[in-house]
């Protein structure tokens, strides 16, 4: 003790008073609980640790270098890491800069007293951390002279350097350099001279000499200028570009890509002028990208071209007309309407495709009974063109109203069936009931429609379908599916749908669309981070047509959850998983096994229930010890071995039981239970048949229930913990908290039932005695007076049968589950 | 064009390597490399890096336009594999290297194409742009702001065309985001969802940060494997003791390489959102992180990064684990938000959508870019500018504290510690 004051005092003596803090910690404990804190999870929390340790620097800083010791297996200098370079970057804030000289000086020692090179090189690496920042020194850039000479003989990349360096150093010669490049068959040089010329000296310096140089421009310069108009968007010159706009090849091209960038009127009309000609596909992008109103001018050449008399179905002819046309689509353009009803109605053939084609772009809402009729009597080429047409005239229309026009044309409709796809767009819950009934009658054409509808209540039907409609299964689940991952919002309701569609996946016997819809299920049931979807995918991990799917599942659920999953699950399915991932040998799936081994480190084992030494003599059976369910039958899914216990979350009724595999007569038995949340019920089967209710059926049901929850106040006293269940009330005592495990006895033995909890006897009875023999009313009725819940109890008497759980929703754990056959005395 | 590829290939070799001053048909006689007997109208490629994204199907190709003619790598055993593929692909054998600069130095390669760890980007494309070679370049760009301006210094000087490989800016929908980034430009450019705009990147809204990019601490050193040459690996790099999880496919998790998933997918993801914000020539001025303390050699985890520009609209990025819950817009604004998939709170958006001008079209052929010598979509300014947002977030995490930041001077206010990550020294005899 002495020498370790010794030290402290040393301390506070030798060096300056700093050197404690204001809780009078010396150095070392300073340095210490600093450790303990790396790496800090919050900025705040770091902050306060480097606040300490700038305080006690430079010792803290030659303290913590002290403890680093060179690489090697084993050695963790990490801690000391993250302490150093949190507190150079803490000094380094201008806020905290007043012991930065201080924090130096630590690390200069630090580094002079250090042997590793690896270590010193940190603290050097550091210290330069502390220097003020200087911006790195430029290189010397090219002379005048040099650059002279290399513009001369130089590369095409060291001319590049030297007309930059000339124009940098001497603006005034920009043009002159630009004029000479101009010139130069070298495009390499000509472009980087008229690129670095723009920097210099800016865009609208250099339009006079490129407008006065353009005419005798070659013609690969001639599109560098135009291409540079464009980029720049010189308006200026929209007359000059628009009348290169005609010119072939590359020239042409430019232009037009100028026209499109610089707009106004001239360049439109010189564009919609070339929509037939050689560059009609580069026109048509720069259109379709032209800024402003462009309805009145594409409208009027229409109606021009239309008006021109051609026979549009010969040769080119009908080049600029369709130009024109997708035009129209692509910018939606409404005014156009009459040209294309004008179309339709023309006589021509040519004419009507292509105006049936364009009429969904151009109609309205006063458009409905037009497109409607037309679609009635549509030719079978026309109708999808048609139905997409009315599709879009009735969303102009109150979601409410489009399905009730709707219905009203189809009911005067003569081809019913045109309309299924409209009536699919609609997208309202009658059209799913419409169209259902339709596929119910056999009518061709509403399946489609009902796989279209984008709502959540087609999909029940559509999985309906998929069960009996082995043809076209495939795409129905397919489409299910997207319909629970866009709308389904409850993950367990998910995880049951995708459960379904990959159980029906299997009886697919196209190999490539069975494999298709495992995997879209599996990627679906990835995004579901539940313990039960993580079983399900680990259930696919052996198939080959889905395992990588099903191992991406796994791992993306087991990282996201915030369920428990049981170990050995987790395991069994992440070590298969990076199994299948090292198989590829790819960058990114040799990551995910490292994200893989993380989650495994940080899972522990299940804990393993074992007999006392008492019990083992006295001859009790382990029933669950935490690892499996394998001396259990029934409802496996609600009832999960789950990190040495068993997870409840079965649901009331007959199929949520689970049962021993054994029938009893007379038996001790022994668990430990534990309520999750408020108000958990559940209960002891004894002596009962399989699949039917215990208490009535069995012998009777020990009742299982947080009686403690505030909604049970006014419980029936045959109801509370314990209870032989409508038979023999048990005493009400009070559980331990939620989460906190009870432990539980049963003996029964004859006609007597005792049940122990937490080492009170709470029941202690003769149920034959209860109901004076009479297990059910003399006279056959449901009420029976000598049972204590005046109901008929036919399984009392039985000799023998299963114990069981019987579930009733979840929030219950069990573990340690034992029993002591007694045999068939008495 | 009036100037013949071969003019172009000679000029280019002329002043970078005198000694080999030599017709292609020649020096392809000489050598009786069949590599020249194609037509030569083709451009050619090399290849630095092919143990990763070079080897992919995506970039180990030849074509009708483009001859894959060179590779380059500094383990052996990678080499050796892409020798072999050359071989099975295309039937001829790749002229190999072991050291970059004679690749980029080889005048039979017109473009350079690095897909190299990220600490070496910055030098090689400065050094290519030198030699007259068009880039090609994988993301992140480089590994600090300060190699980045070099990079967009030398392209200019040089006369160069760079592409940077990422390309959701301008096509394929990008990942869970389901929708192309097209209608998203026109529905911002349009205002119907007013300004100022939030952009969330996060597993919410369809993006996955490769959270598991992470670095190990505590590495115990191990021998360098034969195979490989560590110190070439390393290259302008730090020297740390060699550890088999500091190389090839898990170098991403060092900060000495790069920045784990924030710099594998951040200028994937970010790149986009500055075009569709119109912000390609400005950068956020302020960054704020929330993250666990960072190591200083190995990558960590991080819970938030959040850029704020100047005029109020912000990019956050939500880590792995950490994303909002519920329903979250990839893009909200005062007036509307847009989720994933296209999905937006203004009734009948795609008819208005549909109405207005496409974006203004891009150059997003490289080749063509490299034959007219034009700007690609994608190139060195807009590049910088998108990969300064990924390493502004990586500064801000490694300091763990908010950084303000100038997006003309490029560097932080205020904060010399952070600027002495603008520009990291190189180890020598490296230099940019």
């Amino acid at each position: 003790m002495k020498k370790i004051y010794l030290i402290a005092l040393l301390l506070v003596l030798s060096l300056s008073l700093y050197a404690q803090d204001a809780r009078n910690r010396t150095v070392e404990t300073v340095v210490a609980d600093v450790l303990a804190a790396m790496p800090a999870q919050t900025a705040d929390v770091l902050s306060v640790h480097m606040a300490d340790l700038a305080a006690t620097a430079p010792q803290s800083v030659v303290e913590v270098a002290k403890l680093m010791k060179p690489a090697a297996a084993g050695v963790k200098n990490s801690i000391y890491e993250y302490a150093l370079t949190g507190l150079v970057n803490y000094v380094n804030d201008p806020q905290h800069n007043a012991k930065a000289a201080d924090v130096l000086k630590g690390l200069q020692e630090a580094a002079a007293a250090c042997q590793d090179a690896v270590n010193k090189s940190f603290f050097e690496s550091l210290q330069n951390m502390l220097r003020p920042y200087q911006a790195p020194q430029e290189e010397p850039s090219l002379t005048l002279k040099e650059a002279k000479k290399l513009l001369k003989a130089g590369s095409t990349a060291e001319k590049c350097l030297a007309a930059c360096t000339i124009m940098n150093e001497q603006p005034a010669k920009v043009w002159k350099t630009v004029a000479s490049a101009l010139k130069s068959n070298d495009g390499q040089f000509r472009n980087s001279v008229i690129d670095n010329a723009t920097k210099v000296v800016g865009a609208s310096a250099l339009v006079p000499l490129f407008v006065s140089k353009f005419k005798k421009l070659g013609s690969e310069a001639k599109a560098d200028v135009l291409n540079w108009f464009g980029d720049n968007k010189i308006s200026a010159v929209a007359g000059l570009v628009a009348s290169a706009v005609p010119e072939g090849g590359e020239v042409g091209k430019a232009a037009i890509s100028a026209a499109g960038k610089i707009g106004g009127k001239k360049a439109l009309a010189a564009l919609l002028g070339q929509l037939g000609g050689e560059n009609a596909e580069e026109s048509l992008i720069a259109l379709k990208s032209f800024k402003g109103d462009i309805q009145d001018d594409v409208c009027s050449a229409l109606a021009n071209e239309l008006a021109s008399g051609k026979d549009f179905s010969t040769g080119d002819n009908g080049k600029l007309l369709k130009n024109l046309l997708n035009l129209v689509n692509a910018r939606k353009i409404a005014k156009a309407a009459k040209s294309v009803y004008s179309m339709i109605g023309s006589g021509s053939q040519y004419l009507e495709a292509l105006g049936v084609n364009s009429l969904q772009n151009v109609v309205g809402s006063d458009d409905v009974d037009k497109v409607a009729s037309l679609l009635d009597k549509a030719a079978p080429v026309q109708k999808t063109a048609l139905q997409k047409a009315l599709s879009s005239t009735l969303h102009t229309l109150a979601p409410a109203e489009q399905y009730s026009k709707l219905s009203g044309i189809m009911k005067k409709a003569a081809n019913v069936a045109n309309f299924y796809p409209c009536l699919a767009a609609t997208g309202a819950d009658e059209a799913v009931d419409d169209l259902v009934s339709a596929v119910d009658a056999g009518k061709s054409g509403a399946l489609a429609s009902l796989m279209a509808i984008d709502n959540y209540k087609a999909a029940p039907e559509l999985l309906k379908i998929a069960k009996s409609d082995a043809a076209n299964a495939v795409p129905l689940l397919n489409r299910y599916i997207s319909l629970v991952n866009e709308y389904e919002t409850s993950p367990e309701k998910t995880r049951y749908s995708l459960g379904e569609v990959l159980s029906l996946a299997g009886s697919v016997s196209d190999a490539k669309a069975r494999t298709g819809l495992k995997k879209s299920a599996l990627k679906a049931l990835s995004a579901v981070p539940t313990m039960k979807s993580f079983l399900l995918a680990g259930k696919y991990l052996d198939d080959k047509e889905a395992s990588y799917d099903a191992a991406d599942a796994v791992r993306k659920i087991a990282a996201k959850t915030t369920e428990e999953i049981n170990y050995a699950d987790l395991k069994d399915n992440l070590t298969k998983a990076a199994g299948i991932y090292a198989s590829t040998g790819n960058a990114d799936d040799a990551y995910v096994i490292n994200e893989i081994d993380k989650i495994l480190a940080k899972a522990e084992p299940s804990p393993i229930s074992e007999l006392t030494e008492e019990e083992k003599k006295q001859g009790f059976e382990m029933l669950f010890d935490g690892t499996n369910l394998d001396k259990w039958q029934g409802d496996l899914e609600g009832y999960i071995p789950m990190n040495g216990t068993i997870y409840v979350s079965a649901n009331y009724g007959s199929t949520g039981n689970l049962y021993t595999k054994k029938e009893y007569r007379n038996f001790v038995y022994r668990f430990e239970f534990c309520f999750l949340r408020e108000g958990v019920n559940n209960g002891v089967g004894i002596r009962t048949p399989m699949g039917v209710d215990a208490a009535y059926e069995g012998m009777c049901e020990c009742q299982i229930l947080d009686h403690d929850a505030p909604m049970y106040a006014n419980l029936r006293d045959y109801q509370v913990h314990g209870s032989a269940y409508g038979i023999i009330p048990a005493k009400r005592v009070v559980h331990k908290p939620l989460g906190e495990w009870n432990t539980e006895e049963i003996r029964v033995e004859g006609d007597r039932i005792k049940v122990t909890l937490n080492g009170e006897v709470i029941l202690d009875g003769n149920l034959r005695t209860a109901c004076k023999g009479h297990n059910v009313s003399k006279d056959g009725s449901k009420e029976n007076p000598y049972t204590y819940d005046h109901k008929n109890h036919p399984g009392m008497f039985n000799k023998t049968g299963y114990i069981s759980f019987c579930g009733h929703g979840e929030g219950l754990k069990i573990r340690n589950v034992r029993v002591l056959d007694l045999g068939n005395k008495k | 064009m009036a100037q013949s590829r071969r003019d172009f290939i000679k000029k280019a070799g002329l002043g970078v390597a005198a000694a080999t001053i030599l017709p292609r048909n020649v020096l392809g006689a000489m050598n009786g490399d069949k590599r020249f007997v194609a037509p030569s109208d083709r451009m050619t490629r090399g290849i630095i890096g092919v143990g990763g994204i070079g080897m992919s199907n995506l970039h180990f190709v030849s074509d009708e336009r483009c001859r894959l003619v060179a590779v380059c790598d500094v383990d052996k055993n990678h080499l050796d594999n892409a020798l072999a593929k050359g071989q099975e692909k295309f039937g001829e054998k790749l002229q190999a290297y072991t050291d970059w600069r004679d690749l980029v130095r080889d005048p039979n390669v017109d473009i350079v194409h690095i897909a190299t760890p990220s600490h070496w980007h910055g030098l090689m494309a400065v050094e290519a742009a030198k030699a007259g070679k068009d880039i090609f370049c994988e993301k992140p760009m480089t590994r600090t702001i300060g190699e980045g301006q070099k990079v967009v210094e030398a392209v200019h000087k040089y006369g160069r065309i760079f592409r940077l490989d990422t390309w959701f800016r301008f096509k394929d929908t990008f990942y869970g985001l389901g929708t192309t980034v097209e209608p998203l430009k026109k529905l911002v450019d349009s205002g119907l969802l007013g300004w100022p705009l939030t952009v969330r990147i996060s597993g919410a809204t369809g993006f996955a940060w490769k959270f598991y990019w992470t670095g190990k601490t505590n590495l115990e050193p191990q021998p360098v494997p034969k195979e490989l040459d560590y110190d070439m690996w390393l290259g302008p790099a730090p020297y740390k003791p060699y550890h088999p999880h500091r190389v090839h496919s898990s170098f991403r998790g060092y900060w000495d390489y790069e920045s784990g998933g924030l710099g594998d997918m951040g200028q994937h993801y970010i790149d986009p959102v500055q075009y569709i914000l119109g912000k390609d020539d400005t950068l956020p001025v302020k960054v704020e992180v929330d993250a666990p303390q960072q190591h200083p050699d190995a990558v960590g985890i991080w819970r938030s990064i959040t850029y704020t520009y100047a005029d109020g609209c912000k990019i956050i990025l939500e880590g792995e684990g950490f994303e909002s819950e519920g329903k979250v817009p990839y893009i909200e604004g005062p007036k509307g938000k847009v989720y994933k998939g296209f999905e937006c709170t203004i009734p009948n958006v795609m008819d208005i959508i549909n109405q207005l001008p496409d974006p203004e079209p891009r150059n997003t052929d490289f080749l063509d870019c490299v034959r007219t010598r034009r700007k690609f979509a994608l190139a060195e300014d807009n590049g910088h500018h998108s990969c300064t947002i990924v390493n502004i977030g990586s500064c801000a995490l490694r300091l763990g504290r908010t950084l303000h930041f100038d997006p003309d001077k490029q560097l932080f206010i205020g904060d010399d510690a952070a600027n002495l990550l603008v520009n990291q020294p190189m180890r020598a005899p490296w230099k940019i």
